[in-house]
């Protein structure tokens, strides 16, 4: 009986530990582990810290397949000081797969500094835009004020919804772009940057209008086209940086001082 | 001669297609059937199957499985199934174990937000080179295969068997492939149980 008592538990034990590895999809949009809403907790986080004169952040992306690279990635932005925040900017995913947006975020939760996603047109394959719904954010287009400076993230993935003149939502960064009292400086983050192809060519002029309007914008930063690269498609004033994918090793670090504007590339 | 022309070859023709007709018929009606719970294709999923080669060494299942709105975003998958049984090891009389068991499957996941090919107007060729609704999945299993006792015998269940089967589908693949020193080979096998009956 004893022993009988023994298998049964044993039995019992690698049943519960098996039940991590049943998948009953590789298109499955959430599993009981799946955290959520992480850009909100995390955008908690750093809001309720008092943070200083230098408000100093990472711009990360493409970190698709980079799983190997990304412990490599934390310990360096780990080790650099005075990073108040991360931006993981677009195609979390390769394939818009659960498991990928989860071996991923195992990798940025291990950040110190609070980070935020943003969606990519890989995150649009599948079932990626319910599962960065759920774990990142229900609105693909957000923004966030830290120490006097608006960060605006949004959607400019045009190709993925066949160039229809929704995305980017210029109706929202018009309004997003308003200037406004204690607001400083801005930052245009987003994955496709308005140069590339997968960018909606009828809504290419009017998007540069509404940042160069503005006339506070710091930078639009974006990643998508795997090479550090700035350009001024606009006018000189207004940069349009690419971020390096995380998978060739490379990051860039931006700093605002004394509304400043400065950033240089991390190779790790 | 040619009675033989006339009658017996054409009556021999006939009992011989015949025969083959029925044989046909037989080879259409499924096997086995089965119930499977996670694995990749379905929160549950049911199928038909059919044994391939002798001693029921391959077989070939054809499912359809849902996922519930609640374990996941409700989903339908269909697949077909593969399963080679190179090893069955007979425990008692009414006991064999299949303990490694390779197989390969194609699930198909129907719905708008999945892709077979790419549209042509909005994407350059080969811009996703993969499809969002067909995965190709690599499998290995174990199964128990137990003799029905006679009482059952009206129920024209011979067998039943239990199996667990992992899985790993191309995409993981890649992944894996891709980040073999820190991803662990394991992460991307997927683990299902099924129950199996063998008429």
């Amino acid at each position: 009986m004893k022993s009988f008592l023994k298998v049964f538990f044993l039995a019992i034990a690698i049943f519960h530990s098996s039940c991590r590895k049943m998948e009953y999809s590789p298109n499955q949009k959430f599993d009981k582990n799946t955290p959520q809403n992480i850009n909100e907790s995390n955008l908690k986080r750093l809001l309720s810290t008092a943070g200083d004169d230098t408000i100093r952040f990472v711009l990360s992306g493409d970190s698709q397949n980079a799983y190997d690279d990304l412990g490599s990635f934390v310990d360096k932005v780990n080790k650099t000081q005075g990073i108040d925040f991360v931006i993981l900017n677009g195609d979390i995913s390769d394939f818009g797969l659960l498991q990928e947006f989860k071996w991923i975020e195992s990798y940025y939760s291990k950040l110190k500094a609070p980070y935020v996603a943003v969606i990519g047109n890989h995150d649009h394959s599948a079932n990626g835009i319910y599962v960065y719904q759920r774990m990142y954010s229900n609105q693909l287009d957000f923004s966030f004020i830290y120490n006097g400076v608006k960060f605006v993230c949004h959607n400019t993935n045009s190709r993925e919804y066949n160039f229809n003149g929704t995305v980017p939502n210029l109706n929202y960064l018009s309004n997003q772009f308003k200037p406004e009292a204690g607001v400083n400086g801005y930052f245009a983050i987003a994955h496709v940057p308005p140069t590339s192809g997968d960018f909606d060519k009828k809504l290419f002029e009017d998007y540069g209008k509404i940042l160069t309007d503005n006339g506070k914008v710091f930078a639009v930063l974006n990643a998508h086209v795997d090479k550090e690269s700035i350009r001024f498609p606009y006018t000189p004033d207004l940069p349009v940086i690419t971020t390096n994918s995380l998978y060739n090793r490379h990051f860039l670090v931006v700093e605002v001082i004394n509304n400043n504007f400065r950033y240089y590339n991390v190779d790790f | 001669m040619l009675t033989f022309r006339k009658v017996l070859f054409p009556l021999a023709l006939g009992i011989f297609l015949m025969h083959k007709q029925a044989n046909a018929q037989n080879f259409l009606l499924p096997k086995t059937a089965m119930i499977q719970r996670a694995g990749s294709i379905g929160y549950n999923s049911f199928g038909i199957g059919y044994n391939l080669f002798r001693n029921q060494k391959g077989s070939l299942d054809l499912t359809w499985g849902y996922v519930p709105k609640s374990k996941g975003g409700r989903q339908d998958i269909f697949a077909a199934k593969f399963a080679y049984r190179p090893f069955q090891i007979k425990l008692k009389d009414w006991a064999v174990l299949s303990p490694a068991n390779p197989g390969a499957f194609v699930s198909h996941h129907p719905g708008g937000k999945f892709h077979t090919t790419l549209d042509k107007e909005q994407y350059p060729a080969g811009y996703y080179w993969w499809s969002s609704a067909v995965r190709f999945h690599f499998s290995a299993g174990t199964e128990l295969k137990l003799k029905m006792p006679k009482s059952l015998a009206i129920t024209g269940v011979e067998q039943m068997a239990l199996y667990g089967e992992f899985n790993t589908n191309e995409l993981y693949f890649v992944s894996w492939f891709k980040n073999s020193d820190k991803l662990p080979l394991a992460d991307i096998f997927k683990l299902g149980f099924g129950v199996k009956a063998y008429f």
